[in-house]
């Protein structure tokens, strides 16, 4: 064999130039960098679409709950709310208990990204609920109250932030 | 003029290891692409499915609160299963509207949220009015076996598909001033890939039960 395919010979083939390598070399880079950066920004898409699906499930739920709260308090002692010290959502009887309220919903999906050994991140939540005499006209009158703007912000543990507004009124609008 | 030198085209073809070197290469090469290429295309089956099952919970869930934010009183409700599929399929009655205007519950303004196990289906069901529309007793409307008995007969439209279970429940205390609300939860499979959701929807101008 080493006289059919003799070692000096094998190896004294000419080869490949510098320069032909490396345009090899950066053809073969942009081929993968595109490639790369368009799996990336579908990653990052994806990522961002699951995480705004996540928020605005968050933000709906507790508006849900808000909605299902009177505008008035029906008892003769007003429970109090947030703001008068009481934490549990479950004590609070009217719509304007839930005004600064914040809370933290834990992040469940695994697809949402966070750095491995520092706290799981939450989506947080904050509530405004402020008193309008008419939709435009904030007071802070409750006899003078005709309207509840509703507005439950979002944050999440990228940053992003969103707000989800809900409009109250005194009486019920029935059909 | 120029020549082509003879030597030119009597160039030897591959040596035997020459050969085998650029058949281990190519083979590594393309495994590498083929493996590469596989996990691109897996993940994208897993974001395309997760995504259709997003849209999907997002249309059930627009669909859902539509009925239920307009709708007058909750009835009778199943609390159905996510994962035993043998248990009676969930299902809620609603009064969705007075048509009539005489403050009575009436067979055609009645509107079935139920889920069909066996096309995994999340589904509504009315009924059109007949001639003679029946009058239902608030005890009747919100009797359990009143949801198979109105499924009987009607009209059925699917509001969301690939549902293969699902739960529901009423909180409504009627000792509280708090609106009536309707909690569901789904689970879907779409591509394979399973996604629950849980959600609330809460009525918006509920009534009194009519006497």
């Amino acid at each position: 064999m080493s006289g059919r395919f003799p070692h000096s010979r094998l190896w004294s083939l000419p080869g490949f130039s510098l320069i032909e390598a490396m345009v090899a070399c950066a053809v073969l880079a942009i081929a993968v960098t595109g490639l790369a950066v368009s799996l990336a920004a579908s990653h990052q898409n994806s990522t961002a679409a699951d995480e705004r699906g996540m928020m605005l499930q968050c933000a709906r739920s507790l508006l849900e709950e808000l909605a299902g709260k009177p505008f008035k308090s029906p008892n003769a002692v007003d429970a109090p709310g947030w703001k008068q010290g009481q934490p549990a959502r479950v004590a609070y009887d009217d719509l304007f208990d839930y005004d600064g309220y914040t809370d933290l919903v834990p992040v469940e999906n695994a697809s949402v990204e966070f750095e491995i050994g520092k706290p799981k991140p939450g989506f947080k939540r904050a509530v405004v609920v402020q008193m309008r005499r008419d939709p435009a006209t904030v007071t802070t009158n409750m006899g003078l109250a005709n309207f509840a703007y509703v507005a439950v912000t979002i944050t999440a543990p990228s940053g992003k932030t969103f707000t989800l507004p809900y409009w109250a009124a005194r009486t019920d609008l029935r059909r | 003029m120029w020549t082509h030198p003879k030597h030119h085209f009597r160039r030897r073809g591959l040596s035997y290891p020459e050969l085998c070197l650029g058949l281990a290469i190519t083979a590594i090469v393309g495994a590498a692409i083929a493996s590469f290429t596989f996990a691109t295309a897996q993940a994208w089956r897993n974001t395309e499915a997760g995504i259709s099952a997003e849209t999907l919970t997002h249309v059930a869930t627009a669909r859902l609160n539509d009925i239920v934010h307009g709708a007058r009183l909750l009835g009778a409700c199943r609390g159905g299963s996510l994962d035993t599929p043998g248990l009676a399929p969930a299902g809620v009655l609603l009064w969705t509207r007075d048509s009539n205007g005489d403050g009575q519950i009436q067979t055609s303004e009645i509107t079935l949220i139920g889920h069909d196990p066996v096309k995994k289906q999340l589904y509504i069901h009315t009924q059109p009015a007949p001639k003679i529309d029946i009058t239902w007793s608030y005890a009747a409307f919100t009797l359990p076996t009143a949801i198979d008995s109105f499924a009987a007969k009607g009209n059925r439209q699917p509001i969301a598909s690939h549902v293969d279970g699902a739960a529901m429940s009423v909180t409504f205390d009627p000792a509280s001033a708090d609106r009536p609300r309707l909690n569901y939860q789904l689970k879907t499979t779409v591509q394979g890939k399973v996604e629950r959701f849980n959600g609330a929807v809460t009525m918006r101008a509920p009534v009194s039960p009519p006497t």
